[in-house]
């Protein structure tokens, strides 16, 4: 059974109160007795010596029935619970109280018990000198005593009890509430043990108990957070479980030994085991051993820190081998510390088809750009020869007298040869590059004379089209440099050409920076500013394209092979820099131009 | 302390069985109810032992409780020495008690007093009024002034006391007009209560009590009573007993001494 706190405080409460009480009440009860005998000795002693007087008249005269008489008076009050006339005649018994009349004390057996009074016997003499008539013996009675202690005692007793009970009754009330929250919490706990975790404690005002009713409010509340928290982290881990199951990718683990421990379906798709016949085996039995070795590569891989992508070929239980990719990653336990690998296995068989396919093409793509080089390296040549020829013999034909009209003939042969000539020479250019025939020589020259040169042709059809064209070089660029001159004129003779082909009305700026300067070298930065039609943004990403211009009418409308800025972008790309172009429609174009030179 | 007690009480005992048993019976002295038995036995009880004493007789005091039950005592043969003069009166004169002796001192006389301050002169201004008296049965306090009234033709409202203090007493406390006494217990009462009062009557001298023997008390036993009696006064042996009690010795007295009280008593048809 199990103890009550209310019934065993009560209970120790009242016995203790009922003890210290009781005790007390004895204590005094004694010292009350004492102060009783005391007074009932006095009393009977008192009493004898006023009586004495009375009863001499009646012994000399022989009146003994008045003596008697006179005792039973003064007796009246019970003070006496037994008189006794001792004479020479003999002695007389004048009042002999019964036990049963003593007990008319009503004060109850077990309280006379407790009592103990000594009953004084006292003896007069009874004399008129020198005569001796009587001695008179008398013995105190108790009844009295009994009764009044009796009387103290009873109302002590009901104040005691009284006291008692209304202590208990509120220290039982007071324990009743103050156990309360102790219930509630009790009833809290039981459904927060059932899953309840929103069961709180209301808030108490005593005390002893708000820490109680604080730390439990606090534990729900962790509790609650927690198990939110694991919930979280079952869900995320069950998703994560089933992407693991349901990847297309093999996903296994294995312990430090490299017996398979975890087993996904990906994995039984690509090796054929189900996954109780996989866990358990050795990781490599999986994988085809290296050429020439009997090492695995999968196992080295377990081995390596930080693990490593490695390509192997799997063996399947039913199937061909299987080229595959494997990942490892170590697999922690609970504390941190590892206890296997996380195994991920790819296959590959596509990607390995495709990356054949790829090179095959790619082979035949450059064997085919080779092939195209050069026959266009040949052709052009071919071409160029007779061109040359063509314009030689219209120079001599310009040599000699003709007509108006046979001159104008000649000069339209010359142009179009001139132009027809650009153009093979822009084939030729852009073939020797595409062949790799190009190479950029390393010599020093002086960088200012390079830039001016660039600009000096354009000086004059920039006149005519009442263009301003400046040219600025910092004044930190150092004087020499070493580098190709001949493709960087070539650059810059082509942007200035273009901006200037491309620009009706306002200017043509160049200007060259350098950006860093180093022991070894200098980076500079050109940039040609004009304020022509500009390019479309679309087309911007494609203006560096073999044939390509913003808009193909313009070939018609300004001329040119469209190959210039192919062969500008892949020169500065030749020379270890950067070639890209900003751009406004209708509002101008730049383009910049940075390259890495030597100090000389 | 209770055994020492009780071997008290043993003892006392024994002293009283020893009297009781061991000698012949006391003979028994009766004394007339002039003050309570207690004041009697303190003066009588040291008399008579001395009395007993010296003449080898055992003498008990023995009185009723009023004086008429000392005086029936008297009448039954009861007593075989008295100390009173009741037995004067006609109806005790049959018996033959003998006058042995007389109390000593001056001659007692009847006295009425009344309150110092009273306006009482003389026995007709009591006329009608309240006089305290210790009994019919008092000589000098009774018969004796009852005579004087009629004779002075006053008539009285009698107020009995019992005894004579009990008549002074009333006097003291103003129940009563005058009261009649005893000479002799007028000057103690006087003396004790320390009160004056005013004497409006004083009797001729009659003698004091007598000390009386029945006949039956042999005439040895009487003589050695009587030789003890008279005494008491010359015996150096009783000189402090007679200062305690306040009495001056008994002296010889016969019967013809009382023939004025009988003369008395028989006026008032005693």
């Amino acid at each position: 059974m199990t103890p009550s706190l209310r019934a065993l405080v009560l209970g120790v409460t009242s016995v203790a109160l009922v003890t210290v009480m009781g005790g007390g009440l004895l204590v005094d009860l004694r010292q009350r007795v004492k102060g009783a005998q005391v007074r009932l000795d006095e009393d009977s002693q008192r009493l004898a010596a006023g009586t004495l007087p009375l009863l001499v008249d009646a012994f000399v005269v022989g009146d003994l029935a008045t003596a008697e008489q006179i005792l039973r008076r003064v007796n009246a009050g019970g003070v006496w619970r037994r008189v006794q006339i001792l004479e020479p005649r003999g002695s007389r018994v004048v009042l002999d109280a019964s036990p049963a009349a003593e007990r008319a004390s009503n004060a109850p057996e077990w309280f006379r018990a407790l009592l103990t009074i000594k009953l004084p016997v006292h003896r007069h003499v009874i004399k008129v000198d020198p005569v001796v008539y009587a001695v008179l013996v008398v013995e105190a009675s108790a009844a009295a005593v009994e009764r009044d202690l009796w009387a103290q005692a009873r109302d002590m007793l009901l104040i005691t009890v009284v006291l008692l009970g209304t202590l208990l009754v509120v220290t039982g009330t007071i324990l009743t509430r103050g156990l309360r929250p102790l219930r509630t919490l009790a009833e809290r706990a039981t459904r927060l043990g059932r899953g309840d975790l929103s069961a709180r404690m209301p808030d108490t005002r005593l005390a002893e108990l708000a820490p109680t009713v604080a730390a439990f409010n606090s534990m729900a509340a962790s509790l609650e957070q927690l198990l939110a928290e694991v919930r979280a982290k079952e869900a995320a881990n069950r998703r994560l479980a089933a992407i693991v199951e349901q990847s297309e990718e093999a996903i296994f683990t294995v312990a430090l030994d490299q017996r398979i421990t975890s087993w996904n379906r990906g994995a039984e798709l690509l090796f054929g085991w189900p996954a109780d016949a996989a866990l358990g085996r050795a990781l490599d039995t999986l994988f085809a051993p290296d050429a020439g070795t009997r090492d695995r590569q999968v196992a080295r891989l377990l081995a390596t820190r930080p693990p490593e992508r490695v390509e192997t070929t799997a063996l399947p239980v039913r199937t061909p081998p299987v080229p595959v990719v494997v990942a490892s990653s170590p697999l922690a336990g609970e504390d941190g510390a590892q206890i296997g690998h996380i195994v991920v296995v790819r296959d590959i068989t596509a990607r390995k088809r495709a990356e054949q396919e790829m090179q095959q093409a790619r082979e035949r793509a450059e064997e085919g750009s080779r092939a195209k080089s050069e026959f266009l390296a040949t052709m052009s040549h071919e071409l160029l020869t007779p061109m040359n020829g063509i314009l030689g013999i219209a120079q001599l034909l310009d040599a000699t007298p003709l007509t108006a009209e046979q001159r104008e003939l000649l000069d339209t042969i010359e142009r179009s040869g001139e132009a027809l000539l650009q153009v093979i020479n822009d084939l030729l250019e852009i073939s020797r590059i595409e062949a790799g025939q190009v190479q950029v020589e390393a010599r020093a020259f002086e960088l200012r004379g390079v830039v001016a040169d660039s600009v000096k042709p354009f000086v004059l059809p920039a006149q005519h089209k009442k263009l301003a064209v400046t040219v600025a070089v910092a004044p930190e660029a150092p004087a020499r440099v070493v580098g190709d001159p001949v493709r960087l004129r070539q650059v810059l003779v082509n942007l200035v050409g273009n901006a200037v082909k491309f620009t009706e009305r306002g200017e043509v700026a160049v200007t060259v920076e350098t950006t860093d300067h180093g022991e070894d070298g200098v980076d500079i930065h050109a940039r040609v500013r004009d304020t022509g039609i500009g390019i479309p943004a679309d087309k911007l990403s494609m203006i560096f394209e073999v044939f390509t211009q913003a808009d193909s009418s313009l070939t018609r409308r300004y001329g040119g092979t469209g190959l210039g800025l192919a062969i500008t972008a892949r020169l500065v790309a030749l020379m270890g820099g950067r070639a890209w172009v900003e751009s406004e429609l209708g509002r101008g174009s730049t383009f910049h131009v940075t390259l890495r030179l030597g100090r000389a | 302390m209770a055994m020492r007690r009780t071997i008290l009480v043993v003892l006392l005992l024994g002293a009283l069985g020893t009297v009781a048993h061991a000698q012949p019976p006391p003979l028994a002295f009766g004394v007339l109810n002039q003050q309570s038995p207690t004041l009697t036995a303190e003066r009588w009880n040291p008399i008579l032992q001395y009395v007993g004493t010296a003449a080898g007789v055992a003498l008990r005091l023995r009185m009723g409780r009023t004086v008429d039950e000392t005086d029936e005592m008297m009448g039954r043969g009861e007593l075989d020495f008295v100390f009173t003069n009741h037995n004067f009166q006609s109806e005790y004169e049959r018996i033959g008690f003998r006058v042995i002796a007389r109390w000593g001192g001056e001659p007692i006389r009847s006295v009425i007093v009344v309150a110092a301050d009273s306006p009482v002169r003389q026995l007709k201004d009591l006329a009608g009024k309240k006089v305290a008296f210790p009994s019919r049965e008092a000589f000098v306090a009774y018969a004796v002034p009852l005579v004087a009234l009629k004779t002075a033709g006053v008539t009285v409202e009698e107020v009995l006391a019992g005894n004579q203090d009990g008549a002074l007493a009333q006097l003291k406390a103003q129940q009563v007009q005058a009261a009649a006494v005893n000479s002799r217990f007028l000057k103690q009462y006087a003396e004790r209560e320390a009160v004056t009062f005013r004497q409006i009557y004083l009797s001729d001298p009659y003698p004091d009590l007598a000390v009386i023997a029945h006949p039956r008390v042999p005439a040895a036993t009487v003589d050695a009573v009587r030789k003890a009696l008279l005494g008491m006064k010359s015996d150096p042996a009783a000189a402090a007993l007679l200062e305690r009690v306040k009495f001056t010795g008994f002296e010889p007295a016969t019967d013809r001494d009382y023939d004025g009280v009988r003369r008395i008593y028989r006026q008032i048809g005693q």
